[in-house]
């Protein structure tokens, strides 16, 4: 297993995809946080026009590379997630059936389950990764921009800290869900279309079926993607904590043994 | 079993509800140069991809180097290297981070193998070039690096060969012999250039619609190749009584086309035809003649084809 962890991070490394995405995420941030500058310069003063990332648990400290630093991290963008998560993992793993390199790692003789284990792992370190860079270039382009800012109040930074875990726990369920559909198609462009048309139906579209009838607006209380647009750690009770915790976690154990009875029992070629 | 590297025991793949590969009883002994023949769709690759563990089969047994269940053949598969249907790498990769990524796959220690497998093949100095700018002959070339990276005792090539211009055809033979004689790696080779895998294979196996037809060593081959004298007459029947009473031989063989392969009287042809005319026939043909591999496979392929 130590052996496929270092060869899929080595090639992850590699991968041409993971890089475009973090200088595509890098010039959002600068982007955004340009914007949010020249906002405050009054650039906009006059077209009412309000550039801001607000979030009320950081209401009451001064624009800075910390305070933007964990506005990102309070206010999750579910359909980047979703995208950025998407796009690695087909590439990452749809990829591999794609050009046959798959071929020679199963036939060096690994159980399927590591295999599986072992790009799941390294998918979910990069998705991780790339989710990070985002607050991590608000917090670098805000300090250039503004000031680097004073650390808030430990309640919170422990409130931060739990967002940051939770939302990490979301995406192991994103990951596990595009992994799943990657290792079904051989082509990079279904895997896409599997997985992101996944988020439309089960994510997008319920939300809107939720407007209309009752069931789906209960079934939607359950899917990761909802809940994840609406993660808010500010006054969590203990029941909370494991609704939200137990949500991801039980997704990522049906897709994950999901996307293990496919590739257990798939034709490698 | 354990003096055999690889043996299949009814190995059977279905496809909806064709036979791919049908009740296969293979046997490699080690240090072989297995030549696996049959024609484009016979069912070789996907007999490979069964050993390699590709893919699985709807009944029958693998076992490699003498393993006896699943989890000891999945642990036999650490010491194949295989190159099967078409070499596979990340384009964006150059030959020597592709490498790399095999070295780590396999936890082969050190990279001093790395250097060693791109000279052997031929790659030395193009190894920092991205693979999607190789030729196909570069390719093939680092597919067999590929499998031969962690020094396997079992090679697995499925068309080795493919796409390689004559220098490099000649290259990999040598260097597959090479690695045969001096390491003792047995080696599976399958191609439809069958002069190629004739130069080199130790045995043969030959395969049609899925069935292992037949088995035997490369002296066996020869011996059923050997020369001969092929005689074309009227009367096939009357001509074999006159070789038999005549010529004192029973070294003779009718061919399904009624024509017959003489193996005594190889420097007598102008005796032989004297004796065929003497006795009232009429001579067609007489000449000396050796089968090649292709004679001997389309002669095996037509003669199971004419048996269903």
């Amino acid at each position: 297993m130590n052996n496929l962890l270092r060869a899929e991070w080595y090639k992850l490394m590699r991968n041409k995809v993971l890089w475009i995405l973090s200088f595509i995420i890098i010039g959002l941030t600068f982007l955004l946080v340009l914007l949010q500058y020249l906002d405050h310069q009054g650039m906009f003063a006059d077209t009412g026009v309000k550039v801001e990332i607000h979030d009320e648990a950081t209401e009451a400290y001064p624009i800075s590379g910390i305070k933007l630093f964990i506005e990102s991290i309070y206010s999750p963008d579910l359909f980047l997630t979703v995208v950025l998560t998407s796009v690695l993992g087909v590439y990452f793993i749809t990829g591999e059936h794609a050009n046959g390199t798959i071929k020679n790692l199963v036939s060096i003789g690994y159980q399927r389950s590591k295999i599986y284990f072992s790009k799941l792992i390294t998918f979910v370190s990069g998705s991780i990764m790339l989710v990070l860079l985002f607050a991590i270039s608000f917090a670098i382009f805000g300090a250039l921009f503004f000031e680097i800012g004073v650390w808030p109040d430990s309640d919170l930074l422990f409130r931060t800290l739990q967002m940051l875990l939770l939302s990490w726990l979301f995406i192991i369920a994103f990951a596990a869900i595009v992994m799943f559909f990657s290792v079904i198609p051989r082509g990079t462009g279904v895997g896409l279309l599997l997985s992101i048309g996944f988020y439309f139906i089960a994510g997008a579209g319920l939300r809107m079926l939720s407007y209309k009838y009752a069931l789906a607006e209960k079934i939607q209380n359950y899917v990761v993607y909802y809940r994840y647009s609406t993660l808010d750690v500010n006054n969590l009770s203990l029941a909370n904590v494991v609704e939200l915790t137990m949500i991801p976690l039980c997704t990522a154990i049906i897709f994950i043994i999901s996307g293990l009875f496919v590739l257990q029992r798939k034709d490698i070629s | 079993m354990s003096e055999y590297v690889l043996q299949t025991m009814n190995l059977s793949k279905r496809y909806r509800n064709e036979n791919v590969v049908d009740q296969v009883n293979m046997k490699i002994h080690k240090g072989d140069i297995y030549g696996f023949i049959g024609l484009n769709g016979a069912g070789k690759s996907t007999c490979i991809r069964l050993i390699a563990g590709l893919t699985y089969p709807t009944s029958g047994t693998i076992h490699l180097f003498g393993s006896q269940d699943d989890k000891q053949l999945n642990e036999a598969r650490q010491k194949i290297g295989t190159l099967i249907e078409h070499p596979a790498f990340f384009p964006h990769l150059t030959a020597r981070q592709n490498l790399e990524v095999i070295r780590l796959q396999r936890g082969v220690p050190g990279k001093a193998c790395i250097d060693k497998v791109l000279k052997q093949v031929g790659l030395a100095e193009t190894s920092n070039k991205k693979v999607k700018s190789f030729s196909l002959g570069m390719k093939q070339r680092l597919g067999i690096a590929i499998a031969m990276l962690c020094e396997p005792e079992l090679l697995l090539l499925d068309e080795p060969i493919n796409g390689l211009d004559p220098i490099g055809v000649i290259e990999i033979r040598e260097l597959l012999r090479q690695i045969n004689q001096d390491y003792g790696v047995t080696i599976l080779i399958s191609s439809h250039i069958l002069s190629e895998v004739h130069q080199i294979a130790t045995s043969y196996g030959f395969i049609h619609q899925g069935k292992l037809i037949e088995q035997l060593t490369a002296k066996e081959l020869d011996e059923k190749c050997r020369a001969h004298l092929l005689i074309e007459v009227d009367n096939t029947a009357r001509a074999v009584t006159v070789l038999e009473s005549k010529l004192h031989t029973l070294q003779y063989e009718v061919l399904p086309d009624g024509k017959i392969k003489l193996y005594s009287h190889l420097q007598e042809s102008k005796l032989v035809s004297k004796v065929l005319m003497e006795n009232g026939l009429q001579l067609e043909q007489i000449t000396p003649h050796r089968d090649t591999l292709e004679d001997y496979f389309t002669s095996l392929v037509k003669g199971e084809s004419s048996n269903e």
